[in-house]
This record gives structure tokens, sequence and C-alpha cells, in this order.
């Protein structure tokens, strides 16, 4: 594989609140490599959009403080950068796409100056005129209809589906090497978030951006994403290529995730969903932070005592689990209780 | 824009029932007021038949539903009656006055404006800093400090004791600054207060976090992104104010002698001059519903999202 284009290093993003201290991110490390999409999955409050914060440089402080780590873009380190060049690499190299297209757009600036806007920041020399053609040009790649008419038009005169490819015209506009979207589709239409996906798809293919998709939606991962990264209480659990953790997910929050899925292919009576609730960051349980809630633990010791590491299971799979060997086999009991052969996972 | 049309002309025909309420009950009021004009204006050694024979030279011998229509009806036709002072036009008495209300009231709202929004700007830019506790605590002071004592304070500042500027009148054209100071500090420090807050909200939204992954410096997340959004509100307090100010500067007008027309209202109270009473509301209202139509439009200016 060629040299990744981002890396992130032992990252380390905390919140001081009155309660204590948050760790939002907790000793994260990944790399993503050029032309990829790397698909980020946890549930709320796991650190996903907090790492994709943290790359940008637009943690809030206060409260929120990056303690540790480093994130190298092109071999340089975005942290110890300064504000201006970071500003530079923003928008530029780097595109974000944000959650809700309803509050992400300025209401008194029309769709096009926005767009506009995001052309004319990293090149002084274009002109008025040229940017208008050039964000029309956008509007037209990501399927806005009428993009001239649209060009005028305020936010509150497009639909969801219309501001949420505004949105990913502004974040490709200057083609970027990186693209981030941050659960581009959890606010849209069920019948939208097909067409917004094969728009960023598009988008990402003319490009050829390297893209982190952060999501909580497993479907999305299997048919979207190349390499996953499963976070949990601010950890990376697993890391592996999406094929190998529908097939056989190591780590048993990942396995977790997958059989509390509701499925197509099988009747079942009720989901079976991961028992207790995710952890409280500002005081994380000792060792594995999963072990409350795990089914392999099976209450031993080291769960309880040692922060496992990522360990190497074999192709290129990493999982944090003292016993990721032992995850295939209750999978296997899972597929079972659902009469389902394990090997064919993906939802 | 035709919306916005209709809209307005709406406005303005419904404010003439407004109007209309307001000259009904300026008329009974001064009516119910203890002291008889025509004694007032006899003055003190006037003979009982002075005295009627000025009430009746008044028309306030007559019923009040003859008063009033009498009242009415010029207005109608432009003629607010005559001041029982100085038998002028009460047009005449209004129109000199107003120029310099309407010049003090606008100097002061462009100084409450200005100052007042860009100090809750930095304020909330820089919340919780020492900047932005000096802005809330000078703000406190000039919310809370009286205008006639801050008049005062400034008259022997800088009129008595350096003599950089006159101490009352309107004969020199620096003569403005003292009452327009004195009367936008209560605006300053409710505009930056109301600034503050609106920007405080505003700079949490999703779009300047847009704006600022977009790689937008500081300036222009703030200035283009946020306080175009955070303006909405405070232009009401600004035309509320400028409202205020038109009308409620009869203290500064006092302590500064400046030719005001709330120091023309006042004397005409204290001297039972009706007509003029009834011709000073009738305008302020007038100006008042003329301001709200103004506002309306720059709404519709400033936010996209409303139409009429």
């Amino acid at each position: 594989m060629s040299s990744p284009v981002l890396s992130i290093r032992g990252l380390t993003t905390e919140f001081v609140t009155p309660a204590g201290v948050v760790k939002a991110v907790n000793d994260v490390s990944w790399d993503l490599y050029p032309g990829e999409t790397l698909g980020v999955v946890g549930e709320s409050g796991s650190g996903k959009s907090v790492t994709a914060m943290s790359i940008l440089g637009l943690v809030q402080s206060p409260p929120g403080r990056i303690v540790a780590g480093e994130i190298l873009f092109d071999g340089r380190d975005l942290l110890t950068m300064s504000a201006r060049v970071l500003r530079q690499l923003r928008g530029s190299q780097i595109g974000m796409i944000f959650q809700d297209p309803m509050t992400s757009l300025n209401p008194v600036l029309t769709v096009g100056q926005q767009i506009a806007e995001a052309l004319q920041l990293h090149d002084r020399g274009l002109s008025r005129e040229q940017a208008r053609a050039r964000s029309i040009e956008l509007l037209t790649m990501v399927g806005v209809p009428n993009p001239e008419g649209r060009y005028d038009q305020y936010p509150h005169e497009h639909s969801g589906g219309m501001r949420q490819r505004a949105m990913i015209a502004m974040a490709i506009a200057n083609d970027p090497k990186v693209l981030i979207a941050d659960e581009p589709t959890t606010a849209l239409d069920v019948t939208i978030q097909a067409q917004v996906l094969d728009v960023l798809r598009t988008a990402q293919e003319r490009t050829d951006a390297a893209t982190i998709l952060i999501t909580h939606d497993l479907g999305l991962i299997a048919e979207h994403a190349d390499r996953v990264i499963v976070m949990y209480g601010g950890k990376v659990v697993e890391v592996a290529d999406v094929l190998s953790v529908f097939a056989a997910p190591r780590h048993p929050y990942t396995l977790g995730l997958m059989t509390s899925l509701p499925r197509l292919d099988v009747e079942l009576e009720r989901l079976d969903p991961i028992p207790g609730s995710p952890p409280s960051l500002i005081d994380l349980p000792t060792g594995c932070s999963f072990h409350p809630r795990c089914r392999v633990s099976k209450g031993r010791d080291v769960c309880r005592t040692q922060v496992p590491p990522l360990y190497e299971v074999g192709g290129g799979q990493r999982a944090a689990c003292h016993f990721s060997e032992e995850v295939p086999a209750e999978m296997a009991v899972a597929a079972r209780a659902m009469g389902t052969d394990a090997g064919n996972g993906a939802p | 824009m035709r919306g916005t049309a209709a809209h307005i002309v709406r406005t303005l025909l419904l404010s003439l029932i407004t109007l209309f309420g307001v000259s009904i009950l300026i008329f009974l009021m001064l009516r119910v007021l203890p002291g008889d004009p025509a004694r007032v204006l006899a003055g003190l050694n006037a003979s009982e038949e002075q005295v009627s024979r000025l009430r009746e030279q008044l028309g306030l011998d007559e019923s009040l539903l003859t008063q009033y229509w009498g009242f009415i009806t010029g207005v109608l036709q432009g003629d607010l009656g005559e001041s029982a002072r100085t038998s002028r036009p009460v047009t005449a008495e209004i129109a000199v006055r107003i120029p310099a209300t309407l010049i003090l009231a606008v100097v002061a709202t462009v100084i409450g404006s200005v100052v007042g929004v860009a100090a809750g700007v930095i304020a909330a830019v820089r919340r919780n800093s020492f900047v932005d506790h000096a802005i809330s605590s000078v703000a406190m002071m000039g919310v809370s400090m009286p205008v006639y004592w801050l008049g005062l304070l400034l008259i022997l500042l800088f009129a008595v004791t350096l003599g950089w500027l006159p101490a009352a009148g309107s004969a020199e054209p620096l003569s403005i600054v003292l009452p327009a100071t004195t009367l936008a500090a209560f605006s300053t420090a409710l505009i930056s207060r109301m600034t503050r807050a609106s920007m405080l909200e505003v700079l949490g939204q999703d779009y300047i976090r847009t704006a600022e992954a977009k790689g937008a410096p500081p300036r222009t997340v703030i200035i283009k992104h946020g306080l175009r959004n955070a303006f909405i509100p405070v232009l009401t307090v600004i035309s509320l104010q400028f409202g205020a100010l038109l009308g409620g500067a009869v203290l500064t007008e006092t302590v500064f002698g400046w030719p005001g027309i709330g120091r023309l209202l006042v004397d005409s109270i204290a001297a039972r001059d009706f007509a003029v009473v009834q011709g000073i509301v009738l305008v302020y209202a007038a100006a008042f519903i003329l301001l709200n139509v103004i506002v309306d439009v720059l709404y519709v200016v400033v936010d996209p999202r409303i139409r009429y």
C-alpha cells in the first residue's frame, strides 16, 4: 500500500466540564490511504465526531483541548502548525460535510454565495464571475436541478437533500485530498439518503479524495467503505477491511453491533441489543472499557484489570480484546440463535 | 417584494385607526387633568370675567364632543390648532422644534448602534475575559445611571473643568456632543448587551462551524457569518431606542438647554396648552408608526427568510 495521506497517532482529546474531565478521544491512532473510504463506526459518544473535529482543528477550546498525539497530513503535524496555515488546509485540502444540512448552511447568505466563498477563500485571484461559474458547475455535478436558479436561492428555499448536495459541493469545491463526511445522511429522509450517498460517491470519484465516512449505520459501511474502524468509549477497538469485519468480527462490541441489527432475511421476535449503556467518558470502567457489557469476557479478571492493546489478529485485522479468538465462536452462537449461517453476516 | 409593498400599505391603513384612537385618548386625558387652562393662562391676578372670556375664546365652554369635532376636523385638514400661549399655529411651533430633536436622536442612535454593536461583538468573541467583564460593568453603569446625573457630570468635566465643549444651548456645532453622548449612554449599554447575547447564540450555530471548516479567517466568520445573523434582534432594539429617543429626551434637553420637542411638550403640559400637547402626541404616534414600517422593510433586507 502507498503511504497514508493522513496519519493519526495517539490522539487524545478531552473536554473539561464541571462534572469532570471527559476523555472523548483516548489514544486513538489510524491511517487513511489515498483514494480509500474509511468507515468510522460507533455509537453516540464513542469519539467519532470529536476525532473529525480534532483533525480540522475545530474543537472548541475551552472546554475542549487536545492533550496528546499528532495528526500528520502530507507529513506535517496539523496540531502544531499555525492557525493560519491550518486555515489554508481547511476547506481546500480537507473538506468536511456535516450531519445536519438544515442548520449547517448560513440562513442569510444564498447557497451560491456560500459555495463561491469556499472557492474564493482559497483562490484570491478568482473573480466573482469565475467563482459563480465554477459554483454552478459544482451544483450541476452534485445533481442539483436548475443550478443557475438554485445558486441565487437561500437555504430555506431548498429541501434537506438539496442542501446536503450543496454542502457536498462546498466540501469538494477545492478538490480536497481528504473528505470527511460526518453522518452525512442521518438527518435526511430514507429515500433521499441513497441519492445523497450516490452524489457523495460520484464526488469522491471525481476528486479522488480519500474519504472518512463517520456513521453509526453499519449498512452504510457495508456498502460504501473499504476499511472500517470501530470506536467505543473514545478508543479504537477494531480495525479491518470491510469484508473481514462483516465476515468475522474479532471484537465483542463489533459483534454486538452486528447482532443487534434488524434483518430482512430472518423473522425475529425481537432485536438482540448490547446489554447496558455506553460508558461514562468521565469515569471509564477499568481495564477494557467494554467489559461490563461484554458477553465474551464472562467475568474474567484480566478484562477488568488490563487495558487490551490493539492486537494483530491476522489479515491486517486488529482488535483490542484479550480474547478476540473466542469471538467467532460467540458469533456462531448468535447466528444459531437467529437460525442463520454465521459466514454471511453482512447485513 | 410585492408582498412587502402590500404589507406596508396595509400597515399604514391600519395605523390610521391607531392614530384615531390616540387622538381620542390624548384629548380626553388632557380634559381630565386638574387645573383650568383658562385660569392658568390668565394668570394669578386675573378677574373671573377675564378668565371666562378667555375660556370662551379658547372654546373650552363648549361640549367635549364639539371640541373634539373641531380638533379632529382640523387635524384632517392639516391644522393642529393654535397655541394658547403664543397664539401661533401648533404646526409651526412643532416644526421649529423638530429638527433639534431629530438631529439629537439620530446622532445618539448612531453612537449607540456603532459603539454598542462593536462592544457587544467584542464581548461575545472574548467572552468571560477581562474585556468582556469590563464591557459588562460599563454597560451596567450606562443602564443604571440617570441621564440628568450623567449629563451634569459630563458638563462639569468637559465644559466647566476642561472647557473643551459648550455646556448648553445649540448655537455651536460642537454643542451636540454632550447631549448626544448623554442620551446615547443608555442605548449603547442596552444595544451592547443585546448584541452580546445574540452573538453568543449565533456563534454556537452549526453554520459558524461550516464557515470555519471552509477555512474562513476569524474576521469573516464573526462579521459575515456571525453578525449578519445576530443583527436581526439587535435591529429591533435599535429601532425601539430610536423611537424612545425621539420622544423621551426631555431630561437631556432640559439639562443641556436643548431646544427640542421634549421640552416644548413638558412646558405645554405645565401651561395646559392643550392644542400643542395634542399636536405633539399625534406627531409622536405617527413617527412611531412610520418607524415601525421602516424597520419592517429593514428586516426583509437583513433576513431573507422574512417575507410579508
